[in-house]
């Protein structure tokens, strides 16, 4: 019985010890936010445009995500791009930020066949 | 000396359970609408891989690789995709058609044109073809699968792409098809 209690006790106390280290590393854990919608939105926007898929079939991240920040859908978000082909050849950035969502399109090419997924994060 | 032995258990028991928390950013790419997303952006981008695939002579081989592609990464997000899709392309009186089945299971598809009928066997993830003589303009295209049919206006003059899409993920599934 009474090492029962002291096992009690000893799991009480090396919760509070762990807590007390997390929470002084900083270290917060939250669930994901709910999905926001405007990547999507700012994505099939940017989609629709003629150099869309000429700069996915360059591999042009940047140009993509410029295009996709002038369509005005994805303000208050940190937005980044990422272009894979299909042998995993990728160009742009993976999204930092705690909360992130990812939305991609697949394009086949740009006159000439040539697949690749653009994968557009916002994120904060 | 015990109550060392429970100590040392009880502080094995609490790391167990803080192990339970990820240690890394969630990345979350699940709802619901992503779904119809990738179903009508695939729907849009047949037809042009279509074209990329003639320019280079190929359709059907085009399209196969597409498929494969489009499936990849759908599974890198948990997303299931099947397709079935027939590409017609003229060859004097006749119509060749081009089957590829993506289904993950062998298929028999009944294509009539107009009254001509023809039957196409495609194994998993395979491409077969057959010949359907045509006359005139167009034709009334009717697909058949198992219970499943389609129907539609298929025109002699350009090569076409009829296909069937069914995105799953878990109990949710987008079916849409296209013909152009």
């Amino acid at each position: 019985m009474k090492g029962a209690w002291r096992t009690f006790e000893a799991i009480a106390g090396g919760m509070l010890v762990l807590m007390f280290l997390a929470a002084l590393m900083s270290v917060r854990y939250q669930a994901p936010q709910a999905e926001p919608g405007q990547g999507r939105s700012a994505l099939a926007s940017a989609f629709g445009e003629p150099e869309f898929r000429e700069l996915a079939s360059g591999m042009n991240a940047t140009g993509i995500r410029a295009l996709v920040e002038s369509r005005g859908l994805t303000a208050g978000y940190n937005v980044s791009v990422r272009v894979c082909r299909q042998g995993g050849q990728c160009a742009g950035s993976l999204p930092g930020g705690e909360n992130a969502w990812a939305s991609s399109v697949l394009v086949s090419g740009d006159g000439s066949y040539s697949p690749c997924e653009v994968t557009l994060y916002i994120y904060r | 000396m015990k109550g060392q032995y429970f100590i040392i258990g009880s502080l094995l028991i609490c790391i167990l359970l803080f192990f339970g928390f990820p240690p890394e950013v969630a990345v979350r790419s699940g709802s619901s609408d992503d779904l119809d997303f990738l179903a009508s952006g695939l729907a849009s981008e047949f037809p042009r891989a279509l074209n990329a695939g003639i320019n280079s002579s190929s359709p059907a081989a085009v399209l196969g690789n597409f498929t494969v592609f489009s499936r990849q990464a759908a599974l890198a997000r948990g997303i299931n995709l099947t397709c079935l899709w027939l590409v017609f392309e003229r060859h004097g009186a006749s119509m060749n058609v081009s089957a590829g089945n993506y289904m993950g299971h062998p298929v028999t598809v009944g294509i009539n044109l107009s009254g001509a009928y023809a039957a196409v066997y495609a194994g998993a993830d395979a491409v077969n073809s057959t010949a359907i003589g045509i006359s005139g303009y167009w034709s009334n295209l009717t697909v058949a699968v198992g219970q499943e049919s389609a129907q539609g206006a298929l025109l002699h003059n350009k090569t076409s792409v009829y296909a069937s899409f069914y995105v799953t993920r878990g109990d949710d599934t987008v079916r849409i098809e296209i013909l152009a």
